[in-house]
């Protein structure tokens, strides 16, 4: 009976430890699939370019419209909430919502589905044209079968549809941007 | 003293015979050809290219040849504005089927042609200029032999002239060799379309009014084209007018306007805006006066309630490509009109007005009496630009002026803002408009003096994002301005089908009413839920500028 009772605490310990960990096919850079993901306005191309680092992910947006880049990386971790100035969304440009000139997000991340989903959740302020306002954004990270495609579907506390992205994951030699 | 008076009476007489011809009208009897929609520098833009400037030379002294392109070309009103000229000018039209035809029948008007070299497009745009100049028709070197069988000379031939040559050399040339006997009031910036396609609609007016033709680049980087373009327009007289439209690939239209707008002159776009030739000699039928759809009267008062109001409004030169698509006068629009078209195309502003909705108001616009960048335009020209607007509108009845400034953007995206100057410059220009629309992409430059709001887009339609997104941002951006009444300015681009936004109103959600845009400025201004703003110093900008 006690040796039941340790393993199945050290079950129950593992488990956590078990979810926690990432999927390694996370990192690398990832290609906007535009055809079968949510039309982005304004942008015309996206690349994600990801990295685990320990509890730490970095998620860089690697973003273009015409002639005009935008790099914005945003770190979080899985492990405890962190501030992030100037929290990287994916705006619709062709809407009168602007990132403040200074902000700080509370962002929360966490691991799920064994290490193969991403979980993000934050509040952004954003500038409307009656002020001040706040979208709480919950977002998941959500690896294919076989880890070349990825998912990004995007809940807006202020927009009843989802937004979907998906992404073609790119070779390691390849150096091309979007 | 008996010679003097004589010639004194030859003078009179003259004068007499000048003023006759200037002052009459129209011919009643004109030809009409019908265009397809090939552009290809390959197969059919050599012809086209020698009819148009036909056409300039046939148009020059009376109103001759129209030419209508199918229903899917950019301006696609030529087929019912063929209609209008036929219905109210009672004008009676000929059709000519070919080239042959078209020249055998006006090539009295030209001197002989001009060839140019395919293989250089922009050796297309110094034919035009000389085709102006000397009265010559332009033709490809396959062309040849037809202008010959008509018995027309050469004039010059451009072929291998140019051979090698970067852009900037070859307009350099062509600004030593001509631009002192070109038009200083008006030029052709013929860009657009450039390489494999090409489409110099617009060429017909560049040559009636003997223009300077080119497609410099505005772009910084370019600076062996800018500087040329810097020096013609420097030497356009004050007020003048550059037609055409920003060469696509060399500079951005956000850079061309800008540059224009320094030098305070007024574009008047596109590039393959047609038949200014043949419209440009008919004048609004008698008795007409333009009389817009107000719902408001100028000092009326409204009070907004909670609700959330909403106005679309339709720019690009009364909505390039939309007026003639079914669905108009199911919504309240607001149309701008390309006020200039008074001088240079008053039986299409007469088309609009004629065919017209009840739905459907006029509003004025861009930014003054052409497109043009507030931010950059001089101060000393600025108060007789607008008074110049300000008569315009006064004509066309329009009580509400649309600004809009992308020197700062990129394309539609990116800061579209005003600044305060700018903001007060057009506060003291226009005291009795009911209020200003700023933007193209979404903007946030707003403010409310006495009774006039300056309201800036909230959104944005780009005509292919799908209409359950649009839905989507809408909604999303009611949500966010949650306070009520919210006023929410849309620009419609070009090409957006109306019947979508009915479906995309019917499924927005709150207690939405979608008004005209009198009637939304009167509300505006009778509650400010919305913050003032101007352009800051430290927005994001994507082009610095000059």
């Amino acid at each position: 009976m006690k040796a039941f009772l340790f393993k199945f605490l050290m079950l129950g310990l593992l488990v956590p430890v078990t979810a926690a960990v990432a999927n390694p096919d996370f990192n690398g850079r990832w290609r906007l699939d535009v055809e079968r993901s949510s039309a982005l306005d304004g942008w015309t191309a996206m690349d994600l370019v990801l990295t685990v680092d320990g509890s730490k992910v970095s998620i860089e947006h690697d973003m273009r419209w015409r002639t005009s880049r935008v790099v914005e990386t945003n770190v979080v971790d899985t492990k405890e909430r962190v501030e992030i100035s100037n929290f990287f969304r994916i705006d619709q440009r062709h809407m009168a919502v602007y990132a403040p000139k200074k902000s700080v997000s509370p962002v929360r991340a966490r691991w799920l589905d064994k290490g193969k989903t991403l979980k993000v959740e934050t509040t952004v302020p954003v500038e409307v044209s009656q002020g001040n306002a706040k979208i709480r954004i919950y977002c998941e990270y959500r690896l294919g079968v076989g880890g070349e495609m990825l998912t990004l579907l995007e809940l807006h506390s202020t927009r009843n549809n989802p937004l979907v992205y998906r992404f073609r994951k790119l070779s390691s030699d390849d150096t091309s941007r979007p | 003293m008996i010679r003097a008076l004589r010639n004194s009476i030859i003078c009179l007489i003259a004068a007499g015979c000048l003023i006759t011809a200037s002052n009459a009208a129209p011919a009643k009897n004109a030809w009409v050809m019908r265009f397809d929609g090939d552009w290809e520098v390959a197969s059919a833009l050599p012809e086209k290219a020698m009819l148009i400037s036909l056409q300039g030379l046939a148009n020059r002294d009376e109103a001759q040849l129209y030419i209508i392109h199918p229903a899917d070309f950019q301006w696609e009103i030529t087929e019912p504005l063929y209609d209008f000229y036929k219905r109210k000018h009672g004008i009676a039209f000929r059709e000519i089927e070919t080239a042959k035809a078209a020249l055998s029948r006006f090539k009295s008007a030209a001197k002989g042609y001009v060839v140019w070299d395919t293989a250089i497009g922009a050796s297309l745009n110094v034919a035009f200029t000389i085709a102006g100049l000397e009265d010559a028709i332009v033709v490809s070197e396959a062309l040849i032999p037809l202008v010959r069988k008509q018995g027309l000379k050469q004039i010059d031939d451009l072929r291998g002239r140019y051979t090698g040559q970067t852009d900037a050399q070859i307009y350099g040339n062509a600004i030593d060799r001509y631009w002192d006997r070109c038009n200083r009031d008006k030029i052709m910036l013929m860009g657009g379309h450039r390489g494999r396609v090409m489409m110099p609609a617009m060429a017909d007016w560049g040559i009636r009014e003997r223009m300077f033709f080119h497609d410099l680049s505005a772009d910084p980087e370019e600076a062996d084209e800018l500087v040329l373009n810097r020096r013609l327009i420097g030497d356009l007289n004050p007020g003048s007018i550059v037609f055409g439209w920003h060469p696509y690939g060399k500079d951005t239209e956000e850079q061309s306007t800008m540059l224009l707008s320094t030098y305070g002159l007024k574009m008047e776009g596109l590039h393959n805006l047609p038949n200014l030739s043949y419209n440009c000699q008919f004048e609004f039928t008698e008795g007409f006066k333009f009389t817009n759809n107000h719902h408001v009267d100028l000092d009326e008062r409204l009070v907004a309630e909670q609700k959330v109001y909403m106005s679309f409004v339709q720019s690009d030169s009364i909505g390039i490509g939309v007026w003639t698509k079914p669905g108009r006068g199911k919504l309240p629009f607001a149309w701008q009109v390309t006020m200039n078209w008074t001088d240079f195309s008053p039986a299409a502003l007469e088309y609009f007005h004629e065919s017209a909705t009840p739905n459907d108001y006029f509003i004025g616009g861009l930014s003054g009496p052409g497109y043009m960048y507030p931010n950059n335009i001089p101060k000393d020209r600025f108060p007789i630009l607008m008074d110049e607007a300000k008569k315009l509108m006064g004509v066309l009845d329009e009580h509400v002026m649309e600004i809009m400034d992308n020197s700062a953007a990129d394309g539609n995206v990116g800061n579209a803002e005003l600044f305060k100057e700018t903001v007060d410059a057009y506060y003291e220009a226009f005291p009795d408009v009911l209020g200003f629309l700023n933007g193209y992409g979404p903007a946030r430059t707003r403010d409310l003096r006495d009774s006039r709001p300056m309201i800036s887009y909230d959104y944005y339609i780009d005509p292919k994002r799908p209409r359950e997104e649009v839905t989507a941002d809408l909604n999303e951006l009611i949500a966010l301005n949650s306070k009520l009444p919210y006023f929410l300015l849309v620009h419609v681009r070009e090409s957006n089908d109306v019947n979508s936004l009915v479906t995309v109103v019917e499924n927005l959600e709150g207690p939405v009413e979608v008004v005209a845009i009198d009637e939304f400025l009167k509300l505006a201004a009778s509650k400010k839920t919305y913050k003032t703003r101007f352009r800051q110093a430290d927005d994001p900008v994507h082009f610095k500028g000059y």
